[in-house]
Protein backbone atom coordinates (compact mmCIF):
# COMPACT_ATOMS: atom_id res chain seq x y z
CA UNK A 1 0.00 0.00 0.00
CA UNK A 2 2.53 2.19 1.33
CA UNK A 3 4.90 1.46 -2.12
CA UNK A 4 1.60 2.00 -4.42
CA UNK A 5 1.21 5.09 -2.82
CA UNK A 6 4.84 6.32 -3.57
CA UNK A 7 4.59 5.54 -7.01
CA UNK A 8 1.27 7.50 -7.89
CA UNK A 9 3.47 10.64 -5.91
CA UNK A 10 5.89 9.71 -8.53
CA UNK A 11 3.66 9.45 -11.28
CA UNK A 12 1.21 12.71 -10.77
CA UNK A 13 5.14 14.55 -10.40
CA UNK A 14 6.44 13.06 -13.69
CA UNK A 15 3.31 14.10 -15.16
CA UNK A 16 3.84 17.30 -14.33
CA UNK A 17 7.45 17.35 -15.35
CA UNK A 18 6.76 15.67 -18.60
CA UNK A 19 5.27 18.65 -19.75
CA UNK A 20 7.58 20.98 -19.35
CA UNK A 21 10.41 18.37 -20.59
CA UNK A 22 11.21 19.94 -24.62
CA UNK A 23 9.16 22.88 -24.23
CA UNK A 24 11.83 25.51 -24.78
CA UNK A 25 11.51 28.92 -25.85
CA UNK A 26 11.44 30.42 -22.63
CA UNK A 27 8.49 28.53 -22.03
CA UNK A 28 8.04 27.09 -18.73
CA UNK A 29 6.63 26.24 -15.18
CA UNK A 30 4.88 29.43 -15.45
CA UNK A 31 3.38 29.12 -18.45
CA UNK A 32 2.35 25.73 -17.51
CA UNK A 33 0.79 26.54 -15.06
CA UNK A 34 -1.14 29.74 -16.53
CA UNK A 35 -2.44 27.22 -19.44
CA UNK A 36 -3.89 24.66 -16.79
CA UNK A 37 -5.23 27.30 -13.73
CA UNK A 38 -6.92 29.08 -16.60
CA UNK A 39 -8.67 26.06 -17.99
CA UNK A 40 -9.99 25.27 -14.10
CA UNK A 41 -10.86 28.24 -13.69
CA UNK A 42 -8.31 30.40 -11.36
CA UNK A 43 -7.83 33.73 -11.63
CA UNK A 44 -4.71 33.94 -13.84
CA UNK A 45 -3.19 36.19 -16.72
CA UNK A 46 -4.30 34.24 -20.12
CA UNK A 47 -1.31 32.80 -22.12
CA UNK A 48 -0.71 34.17 -26.16
CA UNK A 49 -3.16 31.62 -28.03
CA UNK A 50 -0.04 29.98 -29.54
CA UNK A 51 1.50 28.77 -26.23
CA UNK A 52 -1.59 28.19 -25.07
CA UNK A 53 -2.57 25.68 -27.67
CA UNK A 54 0.87 23.85 -27.52
CA UNK A 55 0.50 23.30 -23.84
CA UNK A 56 -3.23 22.54 -23.76
CA UNK A 57 -4.25 20.69 -27.19
CA UNK A 58 -1.21 19.04 -27.68
CA UNK A 59 1.42 18.54 -24.59
CA UNK A 60 -1.05 17.85 -21.78
CA UNK A 61 -3.10 15.24 -24.09
CA UNK A 62 0.26 13.92 -25.23
CA UNK A 63 1.47 13.28 -21.45
CA UNK A 64 -2.11 12.09 -20.16
CA UNK A 65 -2.35 9.87 -23.12
CA UNK A 66 1.59 7.78 -22.41
CA UNK A 67 0.29 7.52 -19.10
CA UNK A 68 -2.87 5.65 -20.03
CA UNK A 69 -1.42 3.88 -22.68
CA UNK A 70 1.36 2.63 -20.47
CA UNK A 71 -0.81 1.85 -17.84
CA UNK A 72 -3.23 -0.65 -19.67
CA UNK A 73 -0.16 -2.24 -21.89
CA UNK A 74 1.53 -3.07 -18.44
CA UNK A 75 -1.51 -4.80 -17.16
CA UNK A 76 -2.09 -6.64 -20.30
CA UNK A 77 0.99 -7.80 -20.00
CA UNK A 78 0.69 -9.01 -16.88
CA UNK A 79 -2.26 -10.63 -17.46
CA UNK A 80 -1.37 -12.24 -20.20
CA UNK A 81 1.40 -13.66 -18.88
CA UNK A 82 -0.55 -15.79 -16.11
CA UNK A 83 -3.19 -16.98 -18.61
CA UNK A 84 -0.63 -17.96 -20.91
CA UNK A 85 1.85 -19.12 -18.15
CA UNK A 86 4.95 -17.99 -19.92
CA UNK A 87 6.49 -14.93 -18.77
CA UNK A 88 7.33 -14.01 -22.24
CA UNK A 89 3.54 -13.05 -22.92
CA UNK A 90 3.07 -9.18 -24.40
CA UNK A 91 0.40 -7.99 -26.61
CA UNK A 92 3.13 -7.11 -28.77
CA UNK A 93 4.78 -10.14 -28.88
CA UNK A 94 1.96 -12.29 -29.18
CA UNK A 95 0.76 -10.57 -32.32
CA UNK A 96 -2.50 -8.71 -30.46
CA UNK A 97 -1.12 -4.78 -31.29
CA UNK A 98 0.23 -5.76 -34.88
CA UNK A 99 -3.44 -7.29 -35.53
CA UNK A 100 -4.82 -4.47 -34.07
CA UNK A 101 -2.87 -1.72 -35.87
CA UNK A 102 -4.17 -3.99 -39.12
CA UNK A 103 -8.00 -3.45 -38.17
CA UNK A 104 -7.46 0.37 -37.61
CA UNK A 105 -5.33 0.68 -40.61
CA UNK A 106 -8.54 -0.77 -42.56
CA UNK A 107 -11.22 1.32 -40.58
CA UNK A 108 -9.07 4.69 -41.95
CA UNK A 109 -8.72 3.12 -45.35
CA UNK A 110 -12.46 3.28 -45.36
CA UNK A 111 -12.88 6.49 -45.08
CA UNK A 112 -13.04 6.98 -40.97
CA UNK A 113 -10.03 8.70 -40.46
CA UNK A 114 -11.29 11.10 -38.27
CA UNK A 115 -13.26 8.81 -36.02
CA UNK A 116 -11.27 7.88 -32.88
CA UNK A 117 -14.01 5.42 -31.80
CA UNK A 118 -14.19 3.35 -35.48
CA UNK A 119 -10.80 3.02 -35.30
CA UNK A 120 -10.88 1.72 -31.72
CA UNK A 121 -13.58 -0.32 -33.19
CA UNK A 122 -11.24 -1.57 -36.18
CA UNK A 123 -8.30 -2.15 -33.44
CA UNK A 124 -10.49 -3.63 -31.23
CA UNK A 125 -11.91 -6.09 -34.03
CA UNK A 126 -8.10 -6.64 -35.50
CA UNK A 127 -6.61 -7.56 -32.25
CA UNK A 128 -9.41 -10.15 -31.46
CA UNK A 129 -8.62 -12.31 -34.85
CA UNK A 130 -4.96 -11.99 -34.83
CA UNK A 131 -5.81 -13.44 -31.19
CA UNK A 132 -8.09 -16.36 -32.70
CA UNK A 133 -5.60 -17.14 -35.20
CA UNK A 134 -3.02 -17.40 -32.39
CA UNK A 135 -5.44 -19.68 -30.31
CA UNK A 136 -6.17 -21.66 -33.44
CA UNK A 137 -2.56 -22.48 -34.44
CA UNK A 138 -1.71 -23.11 -30.89
CA UNK A 139 -4.57 -25.58 -30.39
CA UNK A 140 -3.80 -29.06 -29.15
CA UNK A 141 -0.14 -28.05 -28.43
CA UNK A 142 1.23 -27.25 -25.13
CA UNK A 143 2.10 -23.63 -24.33
CA UNK A 144 5.41 -23.78 -24.13
CA UNK A 145 6.79 -20.62 -24.07
CA UNK A 146 8.71 -20.33 -27.44
CA UNK A 147 6.52 -21.77 -28.87
CA UNK A 148 3.68 -19.22 -27.65
CA UNK A 149 6.08 -16.28 -28.88
CA UNK A 150 7.37 -17.58 -31.81
CA UNK A 151 3.59 -18.23 -33.15
CA UNK A 152 2.66 -14.56 -32.17
CA UNK A 153 5.91 -13.46 -33.74
CA UNK A 154 4.74 -14.72 -36.75
CA UNK A 155 1.23 -14.02 -36.68
CA UNK A 156 2.50 -10.69 -36.08
CA UNK A 157 4.70 -10.40 -38.79
CA UNK A 158 1.73 -11.45 -41.43
CA UNK A 159 -0.43 -8.48 -39.67
CA UNK A 160 2.83 -6.25 -39.98
CA UNK A 161 2.88 -6.86 -43.95
CA UNK A 162 -0.35 -6.58 -44.30
CA UNK A 163 -0.72 -3.20 -42.53
CA UNK A 164 1.78 -2.36 -44.92
CA UNK A 165 0.31 -3.79 -47.61
CA UNK A 166 -2.95 -1.74 -47.34
CA UNK A 167 -1.08 1.54 -46.30
CA UNK A 168 1.38 1.28 -49.33
CA UNK A 169 -1.47 0.49 -51.38
CA UNK A 170 -3.42 3.61 -50.40
CA UNK A 171 -1.31 5.60 -52.76
CA UNK A 172 -1.28 8.58 -50.02
CA UNK A 173 1.19 10.96 -49.90
CA UNK A 174 0.91 10.59 -45.73
CA UNK A 175 1.42 6.60 -46.01
CA UNK A 176 5.22 6.05 -44.97
CA UNK A 177 4.59 8.64 -41.96
CA UNK A 178 1.38 6.86 -41.37
CA UNK A 179 3.09 3.62 -41.71
CA UNK A 180 5.79 4.46 -39.33
CA UNK A 181 3.21 5.76 -36.52
CA UNK A 182 1.41 2.56 -36.70
CA UNK A 183 4.52 -0.19 -36.62
CA UNK A 184 6.09 1.46 -34.39
CA UNK A 185 3.92 3.74 -32.21
CA UNK A 186 3.83 7.24 -31.20
CA UNK A 187 2.57 9.69 -28.89
CA UNK A 188 2.40 12.81 -31.81
CA UNK A 189 -0.74 11.98 -32.92
CA UNK A 190 -2.39 12.50 -29.03
CA UNK A 191 -5.47 14.64 -28.72
CA UNK A 192 -7.96 15.45 -25.63
CA UNK A 193 -10.35 13.17 -27.82
CA UNK A 194 -8.29 9.93 -27.65
CA UNK A 195 -7.28 10.80 -24.27
CA UNK A 196 -11.12 10.79 -23.22
CA UNK A 197 -11.70 7.12 -24.99
CA UNK A 198 -8.38 5.51 -23.72
CA UNK A 199 -9.29 7.02 -19.81
CA UNK A 200 -12.72 5.45 -19.73
CA UNK A 201 -11.84 2.35 -21.06
CA UNK A 202 -8.46 1.65 -19.32
CA UNK A 203 -10.48 2.38 -16.75
CA UNK A 204 -13.23 -0.14 -17.24
CA UNK A 205 -10.65 -3.12 -18.31
CA UNK A 206 -7.40 -2.31 -15.24
CA UNK A 207 -10.88 -2.73 -12.93
CA UNK A 208 -11.97 -6.07 -14.57
CA UNK A 209 -8.65 -7.60 -14.71
CA UNK A 210 -8.26 -6.86 -11.25
CA UNK A 211 -11.47 -8.46 -10.20
CA UNK A 212 -9.65 -11.49 -11.81
CA UNK A 213 -6.70 -10.96 -9.49
CA UNK A 214 -7.14 -14.15 -7.70
CA UNK A 215 -7.81 -16.03 -10.45
CA UNK A 216 -4.62 -14.84 -12.17
CA UNK A 217 -2.94 -16.13 -9.03
CA UNK A 218 -4.71 -19.57 -9.08
CA UNK A 219 -3.36 -20.12 -12.81
CA UNK A 220 -0.12 -20.50 -11.59
CA UNK A 221 -0.19 -24.50 -11.19
CA UNK A 222 -2.06 -24.90 -14.57
CA UNK A 223 -5.71 -25.13 -15.28
CA UNK A 224 -6.59 -28.59 -13.59
CA UNK A 225 -4.93 -27.05 -10.00
CA UNK A 226 -6.85 -23.78 -10.74
CA UNK A 227 -10.35 -25.93 -11.70
CA UNK A 228 -9.72 -27.70 -8.31
CA UNK A 229 -9.39 -24.50 -6.75
CA UNK A 230 -13.02 -23.26 -7.96
CA UNK A 231 -11.79 -21.31 -10.59
CA UNK A 232 -13.86 -21.29 -14.00
CA UNK A 233 -10.67 -21.35 -16.03
CA UNK A 234 -12.38 -21.04 -19.46
CA UNK A 235 -14.42 -17.87 -18.65
CA UNK A 236 -11.63 -16.37 -16.82
CA UNK A 237 -9.71 -16.60 -20.22
CA UNK A 238 -12.12 -15.75 -22.22
CA UNK A 239 -13.19 -12.82 -20.15
CA UNK A 240 -9.08 -11.87 -20.04
CA UNK A 241 -8.42 -12.22 -23.40
CA UNK A 242 -11.42 -10.33 -24.73
CA UNK A 243 -10.37 -7.32 -22.13
CA UNK A 244 -7.01 -7.41 -22.71
CA UNK A 245 -7.24 -7.19 -26.57
CA UNK A 246 -9.33 -4.33 -25.92
CA UNK A 247 -7.43 -2.40 -24.04
CA UNK A 248 -4.79 -3.18 -26.00
CA UNK A 249 -6.83 -2.04 -29.38
CA UNK A 250 -7.84 1.07 -27.63
CA UNK A 251 -3.99 1.74 -27.06
CA UNK A 252 -2.79 1.39 -30.38
CA UNK A 253 -5.70 2.98 -32.21
CA UNK A 254 -4.66 6.05 -30.32
CA UNK A 255 -1.01 5.76 -30.46
CA UNK A 256 -0.10 2.40 -32.93
CA UNK A 257 1.73 -0.28 -31.86
CA UNK A 258 3.96 0.10 -28.82
CA UNK A 259 6.20 -3.12 -28.18
CA UNK A 260 7.56 -4.37 -24.67
CA UNK A 261 5.68 -2.03 -22.23
CA UNK A 262 3.76 -5.39 -21.25
CA UNK A 263 7.06 -7.20 -20.55
CA UNK A 264 9.64 -4.87 -19.06
CA UNK A 265 7.45 -2.90 -16.24
CA UNK A 266 5.46 -6.66 -14.63
CA UNK A 267 8.79 -7.77 -14.76
CA UNK A 268 10.18 -5.30 -12.62
CA UNK A 269 7.31 -4.42 -10.45
CA UNK A 270 7.02 -8.37 -9.82
CA UNK A 271 10.92 -7.95 -8.45
CA UNK A 272 9.51 -5.30 -5.96
CA UNK A 273 6.23 -6.47 -4.50
CA UNK A 274 6.06 -10.58 -5.74
CA UNK A 275 3.66 -12.29 -7.88
CA UNK A 276 0.14 -11.47 -6.28
CA UNK A 277 -1.72 -9.52 -8.96
CA UNK A 278 -4.09 -8.34 -6.54
CA UNK A 279 -1.02 -5.92 -5.55
CA UNK A 280 0.79 -6.42 -8.82
CA UNK A 281 -1.95 -5.26 -11.22
CA UNK A 282 -2.77 -1.44 -9.70
CA UNK A 283 1.41 -1.00 -9.23
CA UNK A 284 2.14 -2.37 -12.76
CA UNK A 285 -0.60 0.14 -14.18
CA UNK A 286 0.95 3.26 -12.38
CA UNK A 287 4.73 2.02 -12.98
CA UNK A 288 3.59 1.67 -16.66
CA UNK A 289 1.82 4.80 -16.59
CA UNK A 290 5.30 6.59 -15.13
CA UNK A 291 7.68 4.74 -17.47
CA UNK A 292 5.53 5.69 -20.85
CA UNK A 293 5.63 9.08 -19.86
CA UNK A 294 8.99 9.16 -19.41
CA UNK A 295 9.93 7.07 -22.53
CA UNK A 296 7.97 9.61 -24.79
CA UNK A 297 9.84 12.45 -22.74
CA UNK A 298 13.31 10.90 -24.07
CA UNK A 299 11.80 10.13 -27.47
CA UNK A 300 10.45 13.89 -27.81
CA UNK A 301 14.07 15.36 -26.71
CA UNK A 302 16.62 12.69 -27.61
CA UNK A 303 17.11 14.27 -30.97
CA UNK A 304 15.41 17.16 -31.28
CA UNK A 305 14.09 18.31 -32.92
CA UNK A 306 13.67 15.21 -34.89
CA UNK A 307 11.50 13.00 -32.82
CA UNK A 308 11.92 9.64 -32.53
CA UNK A 309 8.65 7.18 -32.29
CA UNK A 310 8.57 6.17 -28.82
CA UNK A 311 8.41 2.11 -29.83
CA UNK A 312 11.90 3.05 -30.70
CA UNK A 313 12.33 3.46 -27.28
CA UNK A 314 10.57 0.88 -25.91
CA UNK A 315 11.98 -1.51 -27.87
CA UNK A 316 15.43 -0.90 -27.13
CA UNK A 317 14.65 -1.10 -23.76
CA UNK A 318 12.52 -4.48 -23.84
CA UNK A 319 14.80 -6.56 -26.44
CA UNK A 320 17.91 -6.65 -23.91
CA UNK A 321 15.47 -7.70 -20.91
CA UNK A 322 13.87 -10.49 -23.60
CA UNK A 323 16.97 -11.54 -23.79
CA UNK A 324 17.68 -12.18 -20.00
CA UNK A 325 14.18 -13.66 -19.53
CA UNK A 326 14.72 -16.12 -21.92
CA UNK A 327 18.17 -17.21 -20.67
CA UNK A 328 17.14 -17.66 -17.00
CA UNK A 329 14.55 -19.67 -18.38
CA UNK A 330 17.64 -22.06 -20.13
CA UNK A 331 15.93 -21.29 -23.79
CA UNK A 332 18.61 -19.72 -25.08
CA UNK B 1 -19.48 -36.06 2.80
CA UNK B 2 -20.19 -39.18 0.95
CA UNK B 3 -18.41 -39.69 -2.80
CA UNK B 4 -19.79 -41.76 -5.12
CA UNK B 5 -19.26 -42.83 -8.51
CA UNK B 6 -21.73 -44.34 -10.62
CA UNK B 7 -21.39 -46.28 -14.03
CA UNK B 8 -18.56 -43.79 -14.39
CA UNK B 9 -16.50 -43.82 -17.56
CA UNK B 10 -14.03 -41.17 -19.27
CA UNK B 11 -11.50 -41.36 -22.17
CA UNK B 12 -10.38 -39.77 -25.36
CA UNK B 13 -12.10 -40.09 -28.75
CA UNK B 14 -10.65 -43.95 -29.17
CA UNK B 15 -9.55 -45.24 -26.35
CA UNK B 16 -11.66 -45.60 -22.74
CA UNK B 17 -9.39 -44.94 -19.89
CA UNK B 18 -12.20 -44.96 -16.99
CA UNK B 19 -14.58 -47.91 -17.02
CA UNK B 20 -17.64 -48.19 -15.89
CA UNK B 21 -16.54 -47.56 -12.16
CA UNK B 22 -18.62 -48.40 -9.23
CA UNK B 23 -17.37 -46.75 -6.21
CA UNK B 24 -19.06 -45.56 -2.89
CA UNK B 25 -16.37 -43.70 -0.63
CA UNK B 26 -18.53 -43.06 3.14
CA UNK B 27 -17.96 -40.17 4.86
CA UNK B 28 -14.88 -40.12 6.89
CA UNK B 29 -13.25 -43.37 4.87
CA UNK B 30 -10.10 -43.20 3.76
CA UNK B 31 -9.93 -45.47 0.69
CA UNK B 32 -6.67 -46.49 -1.17
CA UNK B 33 -6.60 -46.38 -5.23
CA UNK B 34 -3.79 -48.42 -6.21
CA UNK B 35 -2.86 -50.20 -9.92
CA UNK B 36 -0.44 -50.59 -12.34
CA UNK B 37 1.04 -47.36 -14.28
CA UNK B 38 -1.73 -46.08 -17.03
CA UNK B 39 -4.62 -48.38 -14.98
CA UNK B 40 -6.44 -45.41 -14.69
CA UNK B 41 -6.05 -43.83 -11.35
CA UNK B 42 -4.99 -40.18 -12.12
CA UNK B 43 -7.89 -39.73 -14.42
CA UNK B 44 -10.62 -41.16 -12.06
CA UNK B 45 -9.82 -39.25 -9.59
CA UNK B 46 -9.91 -35.96 -11.97
CA UNK B 47 -13.09 -37.35 -12.60
CA UNK B 48 -14.25 -37.84 -8.80
CA UNK B 49 -12.92 -33.94 -8.56
CA UNK B 50 -14.87 -32.75 -11.47
CA UNK B 51 -11.90 -31.92 -13.67
CA UNK B 52 -13.19 -34.36 -16.35
CA UNK B 53 -17.00 -34.36 -17.60
CA UNK B 54 -17.48 -38.37 -17.84
CA UNK B 55 -18.59 -39.73 -20.86
CA UNK B 56 -20.90 -41.91 -19.20
CA UNK B 57 -22.41 -42.45 -15.71
CA UNK B 58 -22.00 -39.58 -13.00
CA UNK B 59 -20.27 -38.40 -10.17
CA UNK B 60 -22.17 -38.37 -6.98
CA UNK B 61 -21.59 -36.24 -3.79
CA UNK B 62 -24.34 -36.65 -0.87
CA UNK B 63 -26.52 -37.65 -3.32
CA UNK B 64 -25.91 -34.57 -5.51
CA UNK B 65 -25.12 -35.26 -9.00
CA UNK B 66 -21.89 -32.59 -9.62
CA UNK B 67 -21.89 -32.47 -13.44
CA UNK B 68 -23.86 -29.00 -13.30
CA UNK B 69 -21.76 -27.71 -10.85
CA UNK B 70 -20.07 -25.06 -11.02
CA UNK B 71 -16.02 -24.93 -10.46
CA UNK B 72 -16.50 -22.63 -6.98
CA UNK B 73 -19.59 -24.89 -5.84
CA UNK B 74 -16.82 -28.26 -5.76
CA UNK B 75 -14.19 -26.26 -4.62
CA UNK B 76 -15.75 -26.02 -1.78
CA UNK B 77 -16.34 -29.81 -1.12
CA UNK B 78 -13.22 -31.21 -2.42
CA UNK B 79 -9.86 -30.16 -2.61
CA UNK B 80 -7.56 -32.17 -5.20
CA UNK B 81 -3.98 -32.09 -5.37
CA UNK B 82 -2.14 -33.51 -8.66
CA UNK B 83 0.40 -35.67 -9.16
CA UNK B 84 2.86 -32.94 -10.05
CA UNK B 85 1.69 -29.45 -10.09
CA UNK B 86 4.90 -26.98 -11.51
CA UNK B 87 4.74 -23.05 -11.70
CA UNK B 88 7.12 -20.73 -13.11
CA UNK B 89 5.61 -18.21 -10.54
CA UNK B 90 7.98 -16.56 -7.90
CA UNK B 91 4.58 -17.88 -5.00
CA UNK B 92 5.98 -18.62 -1.44
CA UNK B 93 4.67 -21.18 -0.05
CA UNK B 94 2.58 -19.16 2.02
CA UNK B 95 1.00 -17.83 -1.12
CA UNK B 96 0.70 -20.71 -2.66
CA UNK B 97 -1.12 -22.27 0.87
CA UNK B 98 -3.21 -19.13 0.65
CA UNK B 99 -4.61 -19.89 -2.76
CA UNK B 100 -6.77 -22.54 -1.08
CA UNK B 101 -8.57 -19.64 -0.01
CA UNK B 102 -9.50 -18.72 -3.53
CA UNK B 103 -13.02 -20.24 -3.56
CA UNK B 104 -14.16 -18.67 -0.37
CA UNK B 105 -13.47 -15.21 -1.49
CA UNK B 106 -14.55 -12.20 -3.25
CA UNK B 107 -13.25 -10.40 -5.71
CA UNK B 108 -13.64 -7.54 -4.05
CA UNK B 109 -11.39 -8.13 -1.13
CA UNK B 110 -8.37 -9.20 -0.34
CA UNK B 111 -8.19 -12.45 2.51
CA UNK B 112 -9.50 -12.00 5.97
CA UNK B 113 -7.91 -12.63 9.34
CA UNK B 114 -10.14 -15.90 8.94
CA UNK B 115 -7.89 -16.79 5.71
CA UNK B 116 -5.05 -16.05 7.33
CA UNK B 117 -6.01 -18.10 10.34
CA UNK B 118 -6.55 -21.39 8.59
CA UNK B 119 -3.51 -20.63 6.17
CA UNK B 120 -1.37 -20.53 9.15
CA UNK B 121 -3.15 -23.51 10.57
CA UNK B 122 -2.51 -25.77 7.47
CA UNK B 123 1.22 -24.11 7.30
CA UNK B 124 1.68 -25.76 10.86
CA UNK B 125 -0.07 -29.12 10.17
CA UNK B 126 2.46 -29.99 7.69
CA UNK B 127 5.87 -28.78 9.11
CA UNK B 128 5.88 -25.82 6.94
CA UNK B 129 5.44 -22.56 9.11
CA UNK B 130 9.57 -21.91 8.93
CA UNK B 131 9.25 -22.04 5.27
CA UNK B 132 6.19 -19.89 4.72
CA UNK B 133 8.32 -17.21 3.07
CA UNK B 134 10.77 -19.33 0.56
CA UNK B 135 9.95 -19.30 -2.88
CA UNK B 136 8.62 -22.09 -4.87
CA UNK B 137 12.02 -22.39 -7.19
CA UNK B 138 13.79 -23.37 -3.63
CA UNK B 139 11.53 -26.04 -2.55
CA UNK B 140 12.60 -29.56 -2.95
CA UNK B 141 9.91 -31.89 -4.45
CA UNK B 142 9.06 -33.21 -1.42
CA UNK B 143 8.52 -29.67 0.39
CA UNK B 144 6.51 -28.69 -2.76
CA UNK B 145 4.11 -31.91 -2.61
CA UNK B 146 3.51 -30.56 1.38
CA UNK B 147 3.20 -27.71 -0.05
CA UNK B 148 0.14 -28.90 -2.04
CA UNK B 149 -1.65 -31.07 0.59
CA UNK B 150 -1.35 -27.32 3.03
CA UNK B 151 -3.13 -25.59 -0.07
CA UNK B 152 -5.78 -28.54 -0.18
CA UNK B 153 -5.99 -28.92 3.93
CA UNK B 154 -6.94 -24.96 3.40
CA UNK B 155 -9.46 -25.30 0.71
CA UNK B 156 -11.71 -26.57 4.43
CA UNK B 157 -13.13 -28.99 2.33
CA UNK B 158 -15.48 -32.17 3.19
CA UNK B 159 -13.34 -34.28 0.78
CA UNK B 160 -9.54 -35.03 -0.16
CA UNK B 161 -8.81 -36.36 -3.41
CA UNK B 162 -4.34 -37.19 -3.52
CA UNK B 163 -2.72 -38.86 -6.51
CA UNK B 164 0.17 -40.07 -5.19
CA UNK B 165 0.69 -37.53 -2.66
CA UNK B 166 4.06 -39.26 -0.98
CA UNK B 167 5.71 -39.14 -4.35
CA UNK B 168 9.63 -37.17 -3.52
CA UNK B 169 8.53 -37.17 0.61
CA UNK B 170 11.71 -38.60 2.34
CA UNK B 171 10.12 -42.14 4.62
CA UNK B 172 9.57 -40.10 7.92
CA UNK B 173 7.12 -37.94 5.88
CA UNK B 174 5.94 -40.24 3.65
CA UNK B 175 4.66 -41.50 7.19
CA UNK B 176 3.40 -38.57 8.90
CA UNK B 177 1.56 -37.76 5.52
CA UNK B 178 -0.27 -40.44 5.75
CA UNK B 179 -0.80 -40.61 9.28
CA UNK B 180 -2.65 -37.09 8.38
CA UNK B 181 -4.63 -38.34 6.18
CA UNK B 182 -5.81 -41.83 7.86
CA UNK B 183 -6.96 -39.14 10.83
CA UNK B 184 -8.23 -36.78 9.29
CA UNK B 185 -12.32 -36.27 9.19
CA UNK B 186 -12.44 -36.11 5.71
CA UNK B 187 -13.63 -38.13 2.98
CA UNK B 188 -10.30 -39.29 1.40
CA UNK B 189 -9.52 -40.85 -1.95
CA UNK B 190 -5.63 -41.51 -2.49
CA UNK B 191 -3.75 -43.02 -5.62
CA UNK B 192 -0.56 -44.97 -4.04
CA UNK B 193 2.17 -46.85 -5.25
CA UNK B 194 3.41 -48.05 -2.24
CA UNK B 195 1.24 -51.39 -1.63
CA UNK B 196 2.28 -51.62 2.02
CA UNK B 197 1.65 -48.02 3.00
CA UNK B 198 -2.01 -48.57 1.39
CA UNK B 199 -2.68 -51.49 3.47
CA UNK B 200 -1.59 -49.92 6.36
CA UNK B 201 -3.16 -46.80 6.37
CA UNK B 202 -6.08 -46.89 4.28
CA UNK B 203 -9.32 -48.48 5.60
CA UNK B 204 -10.14 -50.13 1.75
CA UNK B 205 -8.00 -50.50 -1.30
CA UNK B 206 -9.61 -50.10 -4.63
CA UNK B 207 -7.98 -51.78 -7.31
CA UNK B 208 -7.65 -50.66 -10.84
CA UNK B 209 -6.67 -52.48 -13.65
CA UNK B 210 -6.77 -50.88 -17.25
CA UNK B 211 -9.71 -48.58 -16.20
CA UNK B 212 -12.02 -50.74 -14.05
CA UNK B 213 -12.34 -51.98 -10.90
CA UNK B 214 -10.87 -55.64 -10.35
CA UNK B 215 -11.06 -55.96 -6.68
CA UNK B 216 -12.62 -53.54 -3.99
CA UNK B 217 -12.50 -54.47 -0.25
CA UNK B 218 -10.13 -54.85 2.94
CA UNK B 219 -6.34 -54.63 2.17
CA UNK B 220 -6.26 -58.42 2.71
CA UNK B 221 -8.75 -59.69 0.46
CA UNK B 222 -7.23 -56.91 -2.37
CA UNK B 223 -3.50 -57.95 -1.33
CA UNK B 224 -3.53 -61.72 -2.50
CA UNK B 225 -0.63 -63.36 -4.37
CA UNK B 226 -3.00 -64.23 -7.08
CA UNK B 227 -4.10 -60.77 -7.91
CA UNK B 228 -0.89 -58.87 -7.47
CA UNK B 229 0.25 -61.73 -10.40
CA UNK B 230 -2.77 -61.01 -12.43
CA UNK B 231 -2.67 -57.16 -12.47
CA UNK B 232 1.13 -55.94 -11.80
CA UNK B 233 2.46 -59.01 -12.81
CA UNK B 234 4.87 -59.37 -10.26
CA UNK B 235 5.48 -62.65 -7.89
CA UNK B 236 4.99 -61.61 -3.99
CA UNK B 237 4.46 -62.81 -0.76
CA UNK B 238 1.60 -61.25 1.36
CA UNK B 239 1.85 -61.99 4.87
CA UNK B 240 1.90 -60.34 8.12
CA UNK B 241 4.52 -59.04 10.12
CA UNK B 242 4.96 -59.69 14.18
CA UNK B 243 2.60 -56.53 15.20
CA UNK B 244 0.15 -57.70 12.51
CA UNK B 245 0.31 -55.41 9.75
CA UNK B 246 -0.01 -56.70 6.08
CA UNK B 247 3.64 -57.07 4.72
CA UNK B 248 4.06 -57.53 0.68
CA UNK B 249 7.70 -59.15 -0.11
CA UNK B 250 7.97 -59.31 -3.84
CA UNK B 251 10.10 -62.16 -5.14
CA UNK B 252 10.10 -60.68 -8.95
CA UNK B 253 8.31 -59.95 -11.88
CA UNK B 254 6.04 -62.84 -12.91
CA UNK B 255 7.20 -65.43 -15.23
Amino acid sequence: MVVLLLCLLVLVASLVAAVRVGLGGGTGWDEIGRSVGARLGLPVQPLPRLTDSLIWDLRVPRVLLAALVGAALAVCGAALQSVTRNALADPYLLGVSSGASTGAVVVVLLGFAGSQLGMTGGAFLGALVSLALLVLLLRRRGLDSVRIVLTGVVVGQLFTALTSLILMSSGDADSTRALTHWLLGSMAPARWQSVVLCGISAAAGLLVVWLCSSALDGLAFGADTATSLGIDVRTVRTVLLVTTSLLTAVAVAAVGAIGFVGLIVPHGVRLLVGPLHRVLLPLSAVVGATFLVWTDALARVAFAPLEVPVGVFTALLGVPLFLVILRKRGEL
Amino acid sequence: MRIEARRLSWGVPDRAIVREVDLVVEPGETVGLIGPNGSGKSSLLRCLAGLRAPTGGEVRYDDADVARWSARARARHVAFVEQTADTDSDLTVGEVVALGRTAHGSPWRGPTATDRAIVAAALDRLDLALLADRPWKQLSGGERQRTHLARALAQRTWGLLLDEPTNHLDVRHQLELLELVATTQQTVVVALHDLALAARYCDRLVLLQRGAVVADGPADRVLTPVLLREVFEVDADVGRDDAGRLAVAYRGPAR
